[in-house]
């Protein structure tokens, strides 16, 4: 019985705590991940493996005060541990114990190290290495000339390798429970470092000379002294291997980049530049949202543009490989050609299509090439693709491009072959024109067809290729009712106000027979119902087909 | 093991879980949320603008013929703007082409200037303001420029104001301006103004002319008053002829 009493407020307590359902279900069925990258670069001293110059150098200089730095500051160090940032704020504490300079020692020397790598959460909540890659370079050009020899180091390498996660570490760990929530990202991973390249030391005066010449792990090194020479020895081995290892601590909101530089215990330059994020993201930036693409006016007609992509992490942008729509007529030209990869891409058509079909919306596309599987390639981008109105470089070459590719359209109701341009040779309010007498079986486009009009009769408020449409109707309106009612030519006995409208038509079209302008319109009753008609153009029926800039389509959303 | 401790067990477990699976969301959701919030868009689109009353003004002395045009004919649907206002607009309009008519063409069919064609649209737009604009048009039949007062008169003959029958037959004997004749005469028709019959008869000798030349290569001379004074005094029962010369004759009864 006492434990019945007990049974249902725990159940009450249990069904208030749990979480919605919902939510229990929402735990990720994949772990979750964070991916990121990590750029390293070392300048001075033992910043490259190999060397008899660097070696001298930094053994007998920099080598020393190291070691006194590390001896008078490691019992102290252990103790500020908690308030050190990383390896930057140790290297700096450290190195104020000896206030000595030994970057200034001639070592030319340099490592660059590139990292990117995926962290998957652990069991205990941290982030540890899932997969990753390093690519690095290095160099070292240590020259030291004195009194009776010289010193010499000429040594290149690079290369890349994956992450091992059982040997490389990387962690990121949060602390949510500090005044301000941080992060702590840690990095050590070792990978090989051949080096090809030779080093030499002549002593002496020249009297002795000793020389290495290295190839990977291929190591042959002779000398000469005092007129003898030394047999070339040779040791054969694997290459040598580089430890890149640093850390930083920081508040959270400065955890997807960052980056510093200080010295080293040996007074090397260090540079660390990192980015760390929770998704991997990667857009096309260019063109952007709702872009348009609108040919130059000269001929041939060229769009000279460039694409750009943006990726989080940053660094992975210039892996975006990216893919141009085709344009009938056009031949594309990108920078770089083969492949056309880059965080930024040039292109270049060149030649407008024959067919207005040719324009409109166009997709481009990217994707990654090396990182492919890590990062979700970025959505495809439209823009759309637009002639110069007013320019002539159409295929044709003749007309304006609106009346070219216009007259492709539905705006041309079906009278392509008939409409002719008349252009210039129009008065500047004319729209268009149609002449029985010389012309019966074509009608004429004016340069104002492309513009705004009002219509003179009705009112009605057009603009571009809905001017086009309306006037084509207006006037096929007069080539249609002329043609017809005066296929012998015009004949003034059956029309007795002059309208040009028979007599016997007059009434059942709305007009009055004996009446010029029935409705003192200014403008005959021909001239009138031609106005009525242009209103059955529907407004808007050919906005789609309208890649004009200016045009339908043309502004930007 | 018991039942009760069995329940026990299980609720115990309830409530862990919870407890682990809002910490493990709690490890992963702040860094994502400030991703989440820097990635928030900060501008939000302008409004698309309208053409307000002053921007409609300015257009009503372009250069650009089409313009006056697209905006008399626009001016009596814009009921945003007070009748008044558009009134006053329109006979501002008048004024400005009476006393320095735009030199243009006039488009393709007409018979009659660019400018007078103007004049006709700010006419019949100042008619079709409606109702509320007719007190304006009244007051600017007082107007001390006769145009402003002619095309006042002319715009409540359009808004079937019967009460300016004597003002339009007026018009149609003492105007110097043929175009406010010939519409003078097609109201007086309109409105069905038998004590405008003398008038009319007068009018079928209107000296007004215009020159025409159409598609169908025709070319004539134009009488409007006389043409819209023919038809007014059919509309009115009159019979009228017109003669092969291009008179007209009224039949007498």
């Amino acid at each position: 019985m006492r434990a019945r009493r007990l049974l249902l407020p725990l159940l009450l307590v249990a069904a208030v705590s749990l979480p919605p359902a919902a939510a229990l279900q929402a735990a990720p069925s994949r772990p979750v991940t964070y991916e990121g990258t990590l750029r390293y670069s070392v300048q001075g001293a033992a910043a490259s493996p190999d060397g008899i110059a660097q070696a001298m150098l930094v053994s007998t200089i920099s080598a020393p005060v190291a070691l006194a730095r590390l001896y008078q500051g490691l019992p102290r160090v252990f103790s500020q541990l908690p308030s050190l940032a990383g390896a930057k704020d140790a290297d700096e504490f450290l190195r104020a114990g000896i206030n000595v300079d030994t970057s200034g020692i001639p070592v030319r020397a340099s490592y660059n190290g590139f990292i990117d790598f995926v962290l998957e959460q652990a069991a205990d909540g941290s982030f540890k290495l899932l997969s990753g890659n390093v690519r690095w370079d290095t160099d070292n050009t240590t020259r030291l000339d004195y009194d009776s020899g010289s010193l010499e180091d000429n040594f290149h390498g690079q290369g890349s390798e994956p992450l091992d996660p059982a040997a490389d570490a990387i962690t990121l760990v949060f602390d949510f429970k500090a005044e301000t929530p941080t992060f702590d990202l840690k990095v050590a991973i070792d990978h090989d470092i051949p080096m090809q390249g030779r080093t030499s030391w002549t002593f002496l005066g020249g009297v002795g000379s000793i020389w290495c010449e290295v190839n990977g792990g291929h190591e042959v090194c002779g000398g000469n002294c005092c007129g003898e020479v030394g047999e070339p020895s040779t040791t054969d081995g694997p290459p040598d291997t580089w430890s890149i290892s640093y850390s930083h601590k920081g508040p959270i909101h400065t955890m997807q980049h960052g980056s510093e530089t200080w010295r080293n215990l040996l007074d090397a330059q260090v540079v660390a530049r990192w980015e760390v994020t929770d998704e991997c993201s990667a857009t096309i930036d260019e063109p952007a949202e709702g872009d348009t693409l609108t040919y130059e006016e000269d001929s041939p007609g060229v769009i000279d543009r460039f694409v750009a992509g943006k990726t989080v992490p940053s660094a992975w942008a210039g892996d975006l490989v990216w893919t141009f729509p085709d344009i009938s007529g056009a031949e594309l030209v990108t920078d770089p050609t083969d492949p056309a990869k880059g965080m930024m891409v040039g292109f270049t058509y060149t030649g407008m299509p024959s067919e207005n079909s040719g324009f409109g919306n166009k997709e481009f596309e990217a994707s990654f090439d090396t990182v492919e599987g890590t990062c979700e390639d970025p959505e495809p981008r439209q823009a759309r693709v637009l002639f110069p109105r007013d320019a002539k470089n159409n295929p044709g070459g003749s007309e304006p491009n609106w009346f070219y590719y216009w007259s492709q359209t539905s705006a041309a109701q079906g009278h392509e072959a008939n409409i002719v341009y008349l252009g210039p040779s129009c008065r500047p309010t004319w729209m268009g024109y149609f002449s029985l007498a010389t012309d019966p079986g074509n009608i004429h486009l004016c340069e104002s067809a492309r513009l705004e009009d009002s219509n003179s009769v009705t009112g009605r408020y057009t603009e571009g290729i809905d001017t086009f449409a309306s006037t084509v109707r207006h006037e096929w309106q007069h080539l249609t009712d002329l043609t017809g009612w005066w296929p012998d030519g015009y004949d003034p006995a059956r029309d007795s106000d002059g309208d040009q409208i028979p007599n016997d038509l007059e009434e059942s079209l709305g007009f009055d027979d004996t009446m010029f302008d029935t409705y003192a319109s200014g403008f005959n009753d021909l001239e009138v119902r031609a106005y009525t008609a242009e209103d059955e153009w529907a407004l808007g029926t050919a906005d789609s087909e309208d890649w004009a800039n200016p045009g339908k389509q043309s502004a930007t959303p | 093991m018991s039942k009760s401790r069995c329940v026990l067990l299980i609720a115990a477990t309830c409530l862990l879980l919870a407890a682990c699976g809002g910490r493990r969301l709690d490890w992963t959701s702040a860094a994502a949320t400030m991703t989440a919030i820097a990635a928030l868009p900060t501008e939000t689109p302008a409004p698309t603008a309208t053409p307000n009353a002053d921007a409609l003004r300015g257009l009503l002395s372009s250069e650009d013929w089409q313009d006056r045009q697209a905006v008399a004919q626009l001016l009596p649907t814009r009921t945003d703007i007070a009748a008044s206002e558009r009134a006053e607009m329109l006979l501002a309009a008048v004024a400005t082409e009476v006393y320095g008519p735009i030199e243009a063409d006039a488009p393709n069919g007409a018979y009659l200037s660019a400018s007078s064609l103007l004049r006709l649209s700010y006419t019949r737009s100042l008619g079709a303001l409606g109702p509320d604009a007719l007190a304006a048009l009244r007051e600017a039949m007082a107007s001390e420029t006769p145009a402003v007062a002619e095309r006042a008169v002319l715009a409540l003959g359009y808004a079937g104001d019967r009460s300016v029958l004597p003002q339009l037959r007026a018009l149609l004997t003492d105007t110097d301006d043929g175009d406010v004749r010939m519409l003078a005469a097609f109201l007086l028709g309109e409105l069905r103004d038998r004590d405008a019959i003398p008038a009319l008869q007068q009018a079928l000798e209107d000296g007004y002319s215009v020159y025409y030349e159409g598609d169908a290569d025709v070319a004539v001379t134009l009488y409007p008053v006389r043409e819209q004074a023919f038809g007014a005094l059919r509309k009115l029962g009159i019979e009228v002829q017109r003669l092969e010369d291009g008179s007209y004759a009224v039949r007498q009864p």
